[in-house]
């Protein structure tokens, strides 16, 4: 694996957040951990920057969360996508790919 | 791994601080221990596995901080919205419970819409008179400067004007009366004289035009008011530039006010003009220092309160009256006050008293109808929460909150007063626009700014508020309070709910009684009132209101004396005409109201305050008012002779005891002798007491503003003498001409008003408490159906039955009598003043009044009576 590690700007773990909630609810250690399998730990996120983005995402109204219980019957905090989240997600991808194209053609004419 | 169950449950809990803390504790604990067995297991010593997963996680204590924010702000959201939530539960379900009784929420509803809309009506009057600042920049600085009850004269007006340091303006104004020429005959304005400072101290700008200035050189100028540019001109531009010719002198007209700019005059008082004095034309009167006929007002400089400009005037007077001896002491007196709130009335509480009472009056008796409607609404909610008694206990049983339970109780009354409130706010709209058109018969121009504004909004919602917790609080804390295990075994009404309801009744019927009593009163002293000698004979003289050019000049004084005196001589010579005289003020029509003091030859130095009237020869005969001893004045009586004076008997008893003929009144520097004395009559209203009063003959104390009055046998005639006599002498002026009796009319106006408001309100408060000795009565028939049941099974027969319960609402309705007359006789005094000729304890209208509240309880008791005689002893045994 490559030993460069990219520091996120925030947006992106907006978007890293909602991304992985995509797939169901889950709680905070679920969502770092794939975050991590996903980049191959490319992308580099302090877990306390993830918790901070999951309870302002909550108070903004994307995700909804709830007290449930874990794999191993422990207490947990599990997060899920609210209606407003789910659109919020289709359109920061949508703007992210088109950003990423472009700065991808530019790149490829130089 | 998702559960929605607990979702449920959770949905609505609020979480503390604390809680929130410790749950992003737990939640980050978590992480960190999951991620250390993950790195164990992949092969990490425990306390390596421990530290890379703190060193993954960051910093611990400021992202705790940070989730805390947002929980926190997440928790507050919730919060309202479980509160707003509850709030739209309790609103749906008052608002399906009143859909379901319709009939009660009507009656809810008006009810309270009489009562919040009467008592909203009356604000706003109280609003407009007292709260409403006065129209013009920084009101709270305008201040009144007054020497005792006296006015000022130009000369000390000058001196304090330029003489003070603590007014950063001092202006002066008087009233201005002038008839405006038009194309047929002329019209009679009211206007002010003033300062050419007026309008720059008051720092109100012109809505078209400009207001004369500081520095106006021009006297020739006037600016117009609002109502009277609409008025008269039909609200033209082009007025500007205009002259109009008043009382004969031409003035230009420079400008035009702004809507409901009235000066610093009373609220309700209206001005038609501003023109500014002239001090340059040689006029005795602007330098008589003894000569108080201005009204002073000063704007306070920044940081100085009124009590230091009263302080530092009271030095300067006495400075002023060691300079100027003739000036009385009572020029010491000094005073400075605000013009807002009651200050606006000071020096005319003469007159404004009665209106002032009745004001209070008023308001006591509106509450007292509120306070009826409340009782009448919390009565008929009382029955309710018996009636919902088992509703109420089953959730009390399923665990709802008691207080969660008064809040949805609350709710619904709540509901019914909003939709009351509102419906009460558009009754006061209506209401008060009904008060302006009341003040159409009263002589002077009045409009009382009787906008709905937010003082009176919060004062109707305050009163919504209060009657809802009034009508709302006690009902919802009993049904929350009582005993569930009884209620479910369903037995009927505490005693302790039945007595509530009682003490409502005869609250009810106390408050009713006392209305009706006032309302019988007024009735009876408006029959009263023609039986009212006031002194005078008013029936045949008809009256010619002539006010002549102002006493600005010498010149004009002259003419004006050689008017009245030919005016009255063309007049007596005219066929009907037995005889006439010319008098300042007209007694018993509210206009013209003069006062003075004056002290006595043997006192020098005791003031004592006489009402002053100046009358002309033939005045006396031709109202008939008899001379007791002496003589009337005389044409002879005229500057250059000894100056002479008439006293009425009041005065003649209290200053000398009646022995008066010869003896000396100094009204101001000078002595008048006594010459004659006259049977006392009334000035003011038909209850007065009478005050001490003088009269000088016209022609030694001269007054612009002059009313004939003449015995005639021959209206028409002597109507069109006065017009033609009027257009040759003085052209230019307006003459207004009617009946004695009509004007006198005016002095019954508050009398009344008085007997109509209180009979309404009487007999909407007759209408409510029938209402709840009907409700209270059918109820208690409901609940006693069972043991009426049994009764009629034991051998009661249907009168037994009948008596049962009219005897128990007549009873409750003679407590409530008694309280209501008890109360009538304490406050008897307070209404002597508004009476006429009938005691307030007049045993009549008493009478009258039992009767009519003990049939009123009969008729709400018959038909629950009825329904009592009916009920069949088998079917209520059946159903037990």
């Amino acid at each position: 694996m490559s030993h460069t590690t990219l520091t996120l700007l925030q947006g992106t773990v907006d978007l890293l957040i909602l991304r992985a909630l995509q797939q169901g609810p889950a709680h905070g250690y679920a969502v770092s951990r794939w975050v991590r399998e996903r980049t191959d730990g490319v992308l580099s996120m302090e877990d306390a920057a993830l918790y901070q983005g999951l309870h302002r995402l909550e108070d903004k109204g994307w995700i909804a969360s709830e007290w449930g219980l874990s794999e191993n019957n422990r207490r947990a905090k599990y997060y899920e996508l609210t209606t407003r989240g789910r659109r919020q997600l289709r359109s920061e991808v949508s703007v992210w790919k088109q950003y990423a194209e472009a700065v991808f053609k530019v790149l490829e004419t130089a | 791994m998702k559960r929605s169950g607990l979702r449920r449950l959770f949905r609505f809990s609020s979480r503390t601080r604390e809680e929130v803390r410790a749950d992003v504790h737990d939640e980050f604990q978590f992480h960190l221990d999951m991620r250390t067995a993950e790195l164990r297991r992949s092969g990490l010593i425990d306390a390596e596995a421990r530290a890379q997963a703190l060193r993954e996680f960051g910093n611990q204590a400021s992202g705790a901080r940070a989730c805390v924010r947002h929980d926190d702000r997440i928790e507050r959201r919730r919060r309202i919205a479980q509160f707003a939530g509850e709030l739209r539960q309790d609103a749906t379900f008052g608002l399906r419970l009143i859909g379901r009784s319709p009939g009660f929420a009507a009656v809810a509803i008006v009810t309270l819409a009489v009562a919040i809309g009467a008592n909203t009506a009356i604000f706003t009057v109280v609003n407009a008179l007292l709260l409403k600042p006065l129209p013009v920049a920084a009101p709270h600085e305008v201040v009144r400067v007054r020497a005792g009850q006296s006015q000022m004269s130009w000369p000390n007006y000058e001196d304090i004007r330029d003489r003070n340091d603590v007014f950063s303006g001092v202006a002066a104004h008087r009233r201005f009366d002038a008839g405006l020429a038009t194309r047929d005959m002329p019209v009679r304005l009211t206007g002010e004289l003033t300062s050419v400072n007026y309008f720059s101290i008051l720092g109100i700008p012109a809505a078209l035009g400009r207001p004369f200035t500081p520095d106006e050189s021009r006297r020739d100028v006037l600016v117009l008011a609002d109502h009277a540019w609409r008025a008269r001109f039909g609200a033209d531009p082009s007025v500007i530039g205009r002259v109009l010719t008043l009382d004969g002198r031409p003035f230009e007209v420079i400008g035009v006010m702004p809507r409901r700019f009235r000066g610093v005059t009373p609220p309700g008082m209206l001005q038609d003009f501003w023109v500014p004095v002239d001090v340059t034309v040689p006029n005795p009167v602007m330098r008589d220092r003894g000569d108080t006929q201005f009204e002073v007002f000063a704007r306070l400089k920044p940081g100085i309160a009124p009590v230091q400009a009263a302080a530092a005037m009271q030095v300067m007077a006495r400075h002023l009256r060691w300079e100027h001896p003739e000036l009385p002491e009572s020029f010491l007196a000094m005073e400075v006050f605000s013009l807002e709130g009651l200050g606006a009335f000071r020096g005319m509480t003469g007159t404004l008293l009665p209106v002032f009472m009745f004001l209070a009056l008023m308001t006591v008796v509106s509450g007292f109808v509120l306070l009826i409607g409340c009782a009448n609404i919390a009565g008929l909610l009382l029955g309710r929460a018996m009636a919902r008694q088992r509703e109420i206990a089953l959730r009390l049983a399923l665990g709802a909150g008691r207080g969660r339970l008064v809040r949805q109780l609350l709710t619904e009354s709540l509901l019914l007063a909003l939709m009351g409130g509102a419906a009460g706010v558009l009754l006061a709209i209506v209401l008060a626009a009904g008060v302006n058109t009341l003040a159409w018969w009263l002589p002077v121009p009045v409009e009382f700014d009787l906008r709905i504004d937010r003082r009176v909004l919060a004062y109707a919602l305050g009163l919504t508020t209060l009657t809802c917790l009034l009508f709302g609080l006690v009902p919802a804390r009993r049904a929350a309070r009582f005993d569930v295990v009884s209620a479910l075994k369903e037995e009927g009404g505490s005693t302790t709910r039945q007595r509530l309801r009682q003490v409502l009744v005869v609250g009810q019927v106390a408050v009713c009684s006392l209305l009706l009593v006032w309302s019988g009163l007024f009735l009876r002293s408006l029959g009263h009132i023609s039986e009212v000698n006031p002194g005078f004979d008013p029936v045949g003289v008809l009256l010619a209101n002539v006010t002549l050019g102002q006493a600005l000049d010498e010149d004009r004084d002259a003419r004006g004396e050689r008017i009245v005196i030919e005016l009255q001589q063309r007049v007596e010579e005219s066929p009907g005409v037995q005889s006439a005289g010319l008098s300042t003020i007209v007694p018993l029509a509210l206009m013209g109201r003069t006062a003075y003091d004056v002290s006595t030859e043997d006192d020098p130095t005791r003031g004592r305050r006489v009402v002053a009237n100046t009358v002309t020869p033939g005045w006396f005969e031709t109202l008939r008012i008899p001379l007791v001893a002496g003589r009337d004045f005389t044409w002879d009586d005229r500057e250059g002779t000894p100056r002479v004076l008439i006293v009425n008997e009041t005065l003649a008893r209290q200053f000398w005891n009646g022995d008066v003929l010869g003896k000396r009144l100094n009204p101001g520097p000078e002595s008048w002798e006594v010459v004659g004395i006259v049977r006392d009559s009334k000035y003011w209203t038909l209850g007065e007491t009478i005050a001490p009063t003088v009269y000088s003959p016209f022609r030694q104390a001269y007054a612009h503003n002059m009313t004939l009055h003449v015995r005639t046998t021959n209206v028409q005639t002597t109507t069109e003498v006065i017009t033609r006599e009027m257009q040759r002498l003085a052209p230019d002026v307006a003459v207004n001409i009617e009946p004695m009796t009509q004007a006198v009319a005016v002095a019954v106006l508050p009398t009344e008003i008085g007997a109509v408001f209180t009979a309404a309100i009487g007999i909407i408060a007759m209408l409510l408490s029938t209402l709840g000795v009907y409700g209270l009565v059918s109820f208690s028939v409901a609940q006693r159906t069972r043991e009426i049941g049994v009764r009629k099974a034991l051998g009661a027969r249907t009168p037994d039955v009948i008596r049962l319960v009219v005897g128990g609402s007549a009873a409750l309705t003679a407590v409530g009598l008694a309280v209501g007359l008890g109360v009538g006789a304490l406050g008897a005094n307070v209404l002597r003043g508004f009476l006429t000729g009938v005691s307030p304890m007049d045993p009549r209208t008493l009478t009258g009044v039992a009767l009519l509240v003990m049939c009123a309880a009969l008729v709400a008791s018959a038909l629950p009576a009825r329904r009592a005689s009916r009920v069949d002893p088998l079917i209520t045994l059946r159903d037990v």
